[in-house]
């Protein structure tokens, strides 16, 4: 964990935001807090943060679209939504749009911390260009997925899930640790939800483009010596 | 556009009726001036066959010119009564007798029988000639078109006089007849305007015609909706404001615990259960607004393809934290499952079922969701079956029925919950067109909920 980790909170309760403010530099991050989308994304020009704490309903422009000129920009800084509980759409939405992971109101400082530092130990050392294997190209920047040149439609999990194998081309990954890529999550709900993306994949990328590991989890690529 | 259907009716008749009116004069027209032609055609053979057989049998001895003059004042002919004839010796072509009214010309050049249209000083001519039988003389009678057409005009003018007069009445007839006819709807009309604000009660519907009923029916029956939508309305208000006060009361409460505490230890403990106030009426609050997201939803429309087994999964993290404090184990069993429906609604369903496990599931509970595909029974459609299972201490059988009724609670558990939460479930199952079905959960303990939704087959997801 970095100690120095910038973030920039967009939010516009002042009560919420206030909180949280104090809560994360009780932690020691530093914290710019901004309560409109026009100013936010003049700060995500002029500055580079740690990571991005966004709400979706702002004034002056939605959240939605700042995270999507975030990522039409090609930048890659993590960014994590703050969404209303009834709001399951809005979340669906935002994980497509790029989001990193969300959090519902009303959460606890607690959970927003290990969140946010789950978000940002993934995003460490992730390398931004292209990723290739077979006729499969992965953008990681333009969050872009082809296949043999033409674009392939994935769902933010699915996306997620092919990334993190492409980036250990070679190596097996199992199954615990591709869901803890994908979700960071703490491990407590036990799922298959793995197997049904590792299951899309296949069809969309060609039914041998993954390989199982037996017993253990999923490669893509042969083993490396 | 007109948008007074009185004006919009009589002008559409009055067009109609005008149009039909036109297309016959313009057949009378053309059929008078046939009529006329031939009737002058006939008249003028009379004539000349009367003048010929008139005539001496040496007529071609006569003296020339006329010998005789009318008396002063009287016009040998009028302009408005132009009527010539031509008396012609065939063999050296003289004209022994002839009106003076056209000179010295022969009417008909050609000196054939029979009637023609001719050309003379740059009028038209209507003329008719016959010859005797020895065909020695001949008798030309001529009349100029115009005058034939002045007969015709005349008429033309007296038709359209009655027509102009007949039209006039008809438009008032008209006029009446709608305004009779549209009586009705006024008096509808009149009833909605004298109505007060809120007032559903239906529209009487006696003494109405015929295409006026339905409409003012639909009406009715959209009123009838729309009080029991503001019944809802009303009965979710009222529950709301009994509901929210309760744990408001308690929140007041542990905060003046805290506040007057005589110690830290008995303050973090007011503190403590003031949080857990807090938390309940957080819930609380959020399925009230859930509850009024779902009642004020119109039941049809808009809905899309959604990934059912996406929604579980982002829906199930949720409850990670609260289920691993609980020591819960919490386990997603789950295939690609696409269904049509509503997001937010959906995710309303999935959350109150897996809510309800984790809560009552108890410490070191199991949990265990499942999403899957169902293949078509006979007299079946293909299905998407979710399922909720827990093992906590379940619901007896005589109460299954009634939980899913509004605000119900079963009595003696622990765990107090608001009494929405399957309520909602329901309603959104019923918005899905999904079926519940209540069965015991996990190991014959606790306590399971299975929403089947029929499958949207799917070709590209």
């Amino acid at each position: 964990m970095e100690p120095t980790a910038r973030i920039l909170l967009v939010e516009d309760d002042v009560m919420l935001a206030d909180a949280v403010r104090t809560g994360l530099k009780e932690q020691a991050w530093r914290v710019d807090w901004l309560a409109d989308a026009a100013s936010a994304r003049l700060a995500l020009i002029d500055h580079s943060y740690s990571a991005v704490l966004l709400d979706l309903g702002l004034p002056r422009g939605n959240g939605l679209e700042l995270l999507k000129f975030v990522r039409s920009r090609y930048d890659t800084t993590p960014v994590l939504i703050l969404t209303a509980r009834d709001k399951l759409s809005e979340r669906i939405s935002g994980l497509d749009a790029g989001a990193d992971d969300y959090i519902v109101k009303p959460f606890q400082l607690d959970e927003l911390a290990a969140r946010l530092r789950a978000v940002l130990r993934r995003c460490q050392g992730r390398v931004s260009p292209v990723l290739r294997h077979r006729d499969v190209m992965v953008d990681p920047a333009k969050r872009l997925v082809t296949r043999a040149g033409e674009a392939v439609a994935l769902s933010a999990h699915e996306y997620r899930t092919l990334l993190t194998l492409m980036e250990s081309r070679g190596r097996a990954l199992s199954r615990s640790q591709l869901e803890d890529a994908v979700y960071g999550g703490d491990g407590t709900i036990e799922s298959n939800t793995i197997a049904v993306y590792i299951h899309q994949l296949r069809r969309k990328l060609g039914e041998d483009f993954i390989n199982t590991v037996h017993g253990y989890g999923y490669r893509v690529g042969e083993a490396l010596e | 556009m007109i948008s007074s259907l009185h004006g919009r009716l009589l002008i559409t008749i009055l067009i109609v009726i005008s149009l039909m009116w036109g297309a016959w004069f313009a057949g009378q027209v053309l059929q008078t001036r046939r009529y006329q032609e031939v009737m002058w055609d006939e008249a003028s053979r009379y004539t000349a066959t009367q003048m010929l057989l008139s005539l001496p049998r040496d007529v071609d001895l006569a003296s020339q010119p006329p010998g005789f003059r009318v008396p002063e004042g009287v016009e040998p002919w009028t302009r408005e009564l132009r009527l010539a004839f031509q008396i012609w010796l065939k063999k050296d072509g003289r004209l022994l007798m002839g009106s003076p009214l056209i000179g010295r010309t022969p009417l008909k050049a050609d000196f054939r029988d029979g009637p023609a249209v001719v050309r003379i000083d740059g009028e038209q001519w209507r003329v008719f000639a016959l010859s005797d039988a020895e065909n020695l003389i001949q008798v030309q009678i001529g009349k100029p078109q115009s005058e034939l057409d002045a007969t015709a005009r005349s008429w033309m003018q007296f038709a359209l006089l009655i027509a102009a007069i007949l039209f006039l009445l008809l438009a008032v007839a008209i006029w009446f007849v709608i305004c009779l006819s549209l009586r009705s709807v006024e008096r509808v009309q009149a009833s909605i305007q004298a109505r007060q604000p809120l007032d559903l009660d239906p529209l009487p519907n006696t003494d109405l015609p015929r295409e006026i009923r339905p409409l003012v029916d639909s009406f009715n029956q959209l009123l009838v909706q729309l009080s029991t939508a503001l019944e809802g309305e009303r009965r979710f208000i009222a529950d709301a404001a009994h509901e929210l006060r309760t744990p408001l009361a308690a929140l007041t409460t542990y905060a003046e615990l805290a506040l007057n505490a005589p110690d830290g230890r008995s303050e973090r403990e007011a503190l403590q259960r003031l949080m857990l106030a807090v938390k309940r009426s957080a819930r609380l609050s959020e399925q009230l607004l859930d509850l009024a997201r779902i009642d004020a939803r119109p039941d049809a429309g808009g809905s899309q393809s959604v990934g059912l087994h996406e929604l579980v999964l982002v829906v199930a993290r949720d409850f990670e934290v609260m289920a691993s404090k609980k020591h819960q184990s919490l386990s997603l069993q789950v295939e690609p499952c696409t269904i049509a429906g509503y997001v937010d609604e959906l995710g309303i369903l999935i959350r109150n079922l897996i809510d309800n496990a984790v809560r009552y599931a108890g410490q070191g509970g199991r949990v265990e969701i499942t999403c899957r595909n169902v293949p078509a029974t006979a007299g079946g459609a293909e299905q998407v079956h979710f399922k909720v299972a827990d093992d906590g201490p379940g619901v007896p059988v005589e109460e299954r029925e009634r939980i899913f009724d509004r605000f119900y609670r079963v009595a003696g558990s622990s765990d107090r919950g608001s009494g929405i939460g399957l309520s909602l479930v329901s309603r959104a199952a019923q918005l899905h067109g999904a079926a519940i079905d209540i069965s015991e959960g996990i190991a014959g303990r606790g306590f399971a909920v299975t929403v089947s939704f029929p499958s949207q087959a799917l070709q590209s997801e």
